[in-house]
């Protein structure tokens, strides 16, 4: 079938029209319930900085699967997940024990248990699949714990999915000023009187109960990925924690859906079985965590980029400017000052100062016309104030911070372009409106009031 | 006659196994896997950057994957040359080096030019390629001989002859070569930044030769004990190691033995639980030897292991126990002429229970340091000898916390009363020589 036929064939399935409703309304419900839950709470955990921990508990969770279903002789949800719980608590017991009582680092431990319960998990399924008889007959389908499979999720899971996400928020919500406390500022915390142990235990208990519900579509290798990426792309995206929480569970429930209509699209084989989910769900997740870092307006690679080339195109013009007012002070005409001038008076090659200068174009403070720079009357107004900071901190430098004349002029190079208005009129003020700098020059007046 | 043959059947039968279905290949594959990983892997821990053959072990894999898709392109069909180093296996080893090494550097770019933290970003990158991984996987792979499972419980199985071992013992010798060439090199970056840049050593390069040898080292393993499971082999022998000793050349010595056993021990438990009707794959064995190994080492190490700590903790708690009896008994009875004391009176005097005191009364009686009579508790020579020592340090801790320290009177007893266990013979002595060896003590009682 063509990409175009399954879309369709997906859509009328959603709303119940096409061959397979049932599954594919399942398979979607339970993409989007886990994304959500796992954005929602994601967000806690990275900021707790318990992304790796949390990775090592899904990985933790395999043994449990293998032993419930020895111990109930089927897969049953309800023992699988039992199973499963328990073993990641005690998975998170071992580290701690481990880096209490031993000079193994955090990171360390957590790998120690990581691929201890793993291999564990591991060495029974092996085990059981290779057993045959009635338990092996049975086991089919029990590899798909690890990469998960959004496809066999039944009404069963999904209750449990719903109660499981119920819960989450239900506790989010209730307790977010006491988490987001504990998180940021513990000794606050403690210094209030709220029981911080408690909920940082809350906390990994959720982080279990989460990553343990979701474990059948999302596998233990990639379940703890949603619990990370959604997360972190809406860390690069806003700065407040409610938004945060918010826009992380929209953008793991997105992942889901989107990662199950393109596993139902591109990946479906013959038999009708895709990836399962796991993976298209976390590749999205990942692509969305790629653009957020590329583009992010604040915290964004790009952003970042333009706005540190705007800045250093900035103080290249201002630089130019304060060489210009200094020509301007020796008898000079500040309207047009000549290359060749601007050039000895910076010290550099007159091709040189013209290829800068051509960089003024476009600044509204002046262009380069017949080999002279033209300063618009803001550009020279810029240069007066850009200088009158210049000269104020240098005499702020020398009187308060005590510094000999010649040693002001770098630190005064270097802030004048970032001393805004008040800036100034504060240094005015200390300053008692001085006439002169160190080095005897005339400071510019400031406005004329 | 017959009935011992039957006993011992199961014995022989094992026996039998062992010299005839240890298959030589799979072993040696698990031995130089095990070893390469368990050299490389103490490189890893010490430099704190344990979870780094993990984020490289999860995202080979779209690297595996696509190298082989790429073969397939290119190569008209795989020829097999000698010694397994087949032109697709070349593709699939520059693969996963790319993947690796790309991975690598993201968790890099994510951590230092946004305000994502490093754990963040590991947790992010290496599920991320290893989902990538999978679909490509999916996609292109559906029906050939590339085994979604290997993944997971490795083939060692599948190993018949030298051919298949070649690449990794290749590798191995490549590792063992690395790390006796440049061990000084390795020591130094790891532990010391600012000494190798102030030896000109290129640790950017040291890093990338480090960081490709373990992506090396991961694919070859790959097939061997799958591409999970190769973490717990490049962790948990070198945390073993670690616990057992703290010098770098022990430590990498002790993992690279460490691992080899594993590997051993495994492919004989995984025959012997086949012969006791458990029948499981032999990679996830060595990890779980392994996994056991460490908890081994967490409890019975000898000088940090959990029992030889609560052993310590033990030994001081009755050591203070007797100390504080011997000094109770000596202070109640009195200096000059010794008065006998209960041991109702000196366990009054410590606020404990004097049920508390009892084995400690019985070892200090053994140690001649007192005797018990029908009167009460009284101290021998000995025992006089040795509270007086220790009510010495105790009496000399408070003249000195008074008289350097500036505390007041009253306050100086509890502190002495927890130091006075813990006090040298070479403390004492300066202690002495600062105070100008005084005779009384801030509460005006006698110096012993």
């Amino acid at each position: 079938m063509s990409f175009v036929d399954q879309t369709a064939e997906f859509f009328a399935n959603l709303v119940g029209y096409g061959s397979s409703p049932g599954s594919t309304i399942s398979a979607v419900l339970g993409a989007c319930l886990s994304g959500l839950t796992c954005g929602a709470l994601g967000s806690f955990i990275i900021l707790r900085r318990m992304s790796l921990f949390a990775d090592m508990l899904a990985h933790a969770a395999l043994p449990g699967v293998a032993i419930g279903f020895i111990l109930a002789g089927s897969k049953s949800t309800p023992a699988l997940l039992l199973g499963s719980l328990v073993a990641g608590l005690l998975a998170a017991a071992l580290t701690r024990t481990i880096t209490s009582y031993s000079r193994i680092k955090d990171d360390a431990s957590l790998g120690i248990t990581l691929s201890l319960f793993y291999a564990i998990g591991i060495w029974l399924l092996s085990w059981i699949t290779r057993r045959g008889g009635d338990l092996g007959a049975k086991a089919s389908g029990l590899n798909q714990y690890l990469f998960g499979n959004s496809a066999i999720i039944t009404t069963v899971d999904l209750l449990f999915l719903a109660s499981a996400a119920l819960v989450v928020l239900a506790v989010i919500g209730l307790f977010f000023k006491e988490i987001s406390s504990s998180i940021f500022d513990p000794s606050f915390t403690d210094s209030i009187g709220l029981p911080r142990k408690f909920f940082e235990n809350l906390l990994l208990v959720l982080l279990t109960l989460v990553i343990v519900v979701s474990l059948k579509i999302l596998g233990v290798i990639l379940v703890a990925a949603l619990l990370v990426i959604p997360p972190a792309t809406a860390y690069l995206l806003t700065d407040k924690l409610p938004r945060m929480v918010l826009l992380s569970a929209v953008l793991g429930g997105l992942a889901g859906f989107g990662g199950v209509y393109l596993d139902f699209v591109l990946l479906l084989d013959e038999e009708g079985n895709g990836v399962g989910g796991g993976a298209a769900i976390v590749c999205l997740a990942f692509l969305g965590l790629m653009a957020a870092f590329l583009a992010s307006p604040r915290h964004g690679v790009l952003g970042r980029y333009l706005r540190h080339k705007r800045l250093g195109l900035k103080t290249l013009r201002e630089n130019l400017l304060t060489s210009a007012w200094r020509i301007g002070e020796r008898g000079g005409e500040l309207a047009a000052i000549p290359i060749a001038d601007l050039a000895s008076e910076r010290g550099e090659e007159p091709s040189a100062t013209r290829l800068l200068a051509r960089r003024m174009n476009g600044s509204g403070w002046g262009h380069l016309q017949s080999d002279r720079l033209v300063l618009t009357p803001s550009g020279q107004e810029r240069a007066r104030t850009l200088m009158r900071g210049h000269r104020l901190w240098e005499i702020f430098l020398q009187r308060e911070a005590s510094l000999a004349p010649d040693h002001v002029h770098a630190g005064a190079e270097e802030i004048e372009h970032f001393l805004d208005a008040e800036t100034v009129r504060e240094l005015e003020e200390l300053l008692d409106n001085p006439e002169t700098d160190p080095h005897g020059k005339t400071i510019p007046p400031g406005e004329k009031s | 006659m017959t009935r011992l043959a039957l006993e011992l059947s199961p014995v022989l039968g094992v026996a039998q196994l062992w010299f005839k279905d240890f298959d030589t290949w799979p072993l040696l594959m698990a031995l130089l896997v095990s070893l390469s990983c368990g050299l490389l892997g103490t490189v890893f821990l010490v430099r704190r950057t344990a979870l780094l053959g993990d984020a490289v072990s999860h995202s080979v894999l779209p690297g595996i994957a696509g190298g082989l898709l790429l073969a397939g392109i290119v190569l008209e069909h795989d020829e097999e040359s000698a010694f397994g180093a087949s032109p697709t296996m070349l593709f699939i080893l520059a693969g996963a080096l790319v993947a690796g090494l790309a991975s690598t550097m993201l968790i890099e770019a994510l951590h230092r030019h946004s305000r994502i933290k490093p754990d963040t970003a590991l947790g992010a990158v290496f599920p991320a390629f290893f989902a990538g991984g999978v679909i490509l996987i999916r996609l292109f792979f559906t029906d050939t001989h590339f085994d979604e499972n290997c993944v997971f419980y490795g083939a060692l199985e599948n190993i018949f002859d030298f051919r298949d071992v070649a690449p990794t013992l290749f590798c191995s010798i490549l590792v063992v070569l690395f790390f006796l060439g440049f061990y000084k090199e390795i020591l130094i970056t790891s532990f010391d930044r600012q000494l190798s840049g102030a030896l000109g050593l290129p640790v950017g390069l040291m890093n990338l030769l480090l960081i490709s040898l373990l992506a090396l080292a991961v694919v070859v393993a790959f097939e061997a004990v799958g591409a999970i499971l190769v973490i717990a082999l490049l962790i948990i022998p070198p945390a073993t190691a670690q616990l057992l000793s703290c010098r770098f050349n022990r430590v990498l010595i002790l993992s690279a033995l460490f691992g080899l056993s594993a590997a051993f021990l495994g492919c004989w438990m995984t025959i012997i639980l086949q012969v006791a009707g458990f029948a499981t794959l032999r990679a996830p064995t060595i990890a779980v030897v392994a996994s056991l190994q460490f908890l081994l080492a967490l409890v019975f190490s000898p000088a940090q292991g959990l029992l030889a700590q609560a052993l310590r903790k033990r030994a001081l708690e009755s050591r203070i126990l007797e100390e504080n009896l011997l000094g109770s008994v000596y202070r109640l009875g009195g200096t000059p002429s010794a008065e006998a004391v209960t041991l109702e009176e000196a366990a009054t005097r410590l606020g404990y229970p004097p049920e508390k005191l009892g084995a400690a009364l019985r070892r200090c009686r053994i140690r001649g340091e007192l005797t018990v009579g029908s009167e009460g508790i009284l101290l021998t020579t000995q025992g006089r000898e040795k509270v007086g020592g220790i009510i010495r340090g105790h009496r000399l801790w408070e003249s000195y916390m008074i008289h350097e320290m500036g505390a007041a009177t009253d306050h100086v007893h509890d502190a002495a009363d927890h130091i006075e266990h813990h006090l040298q013979p070479s403390l004492v002595k300066e202690l002495e020589k600062l105070l100008g060896h005084p005779e009384l003590d801030p509460h005006g009682s006698e110096i012993p």
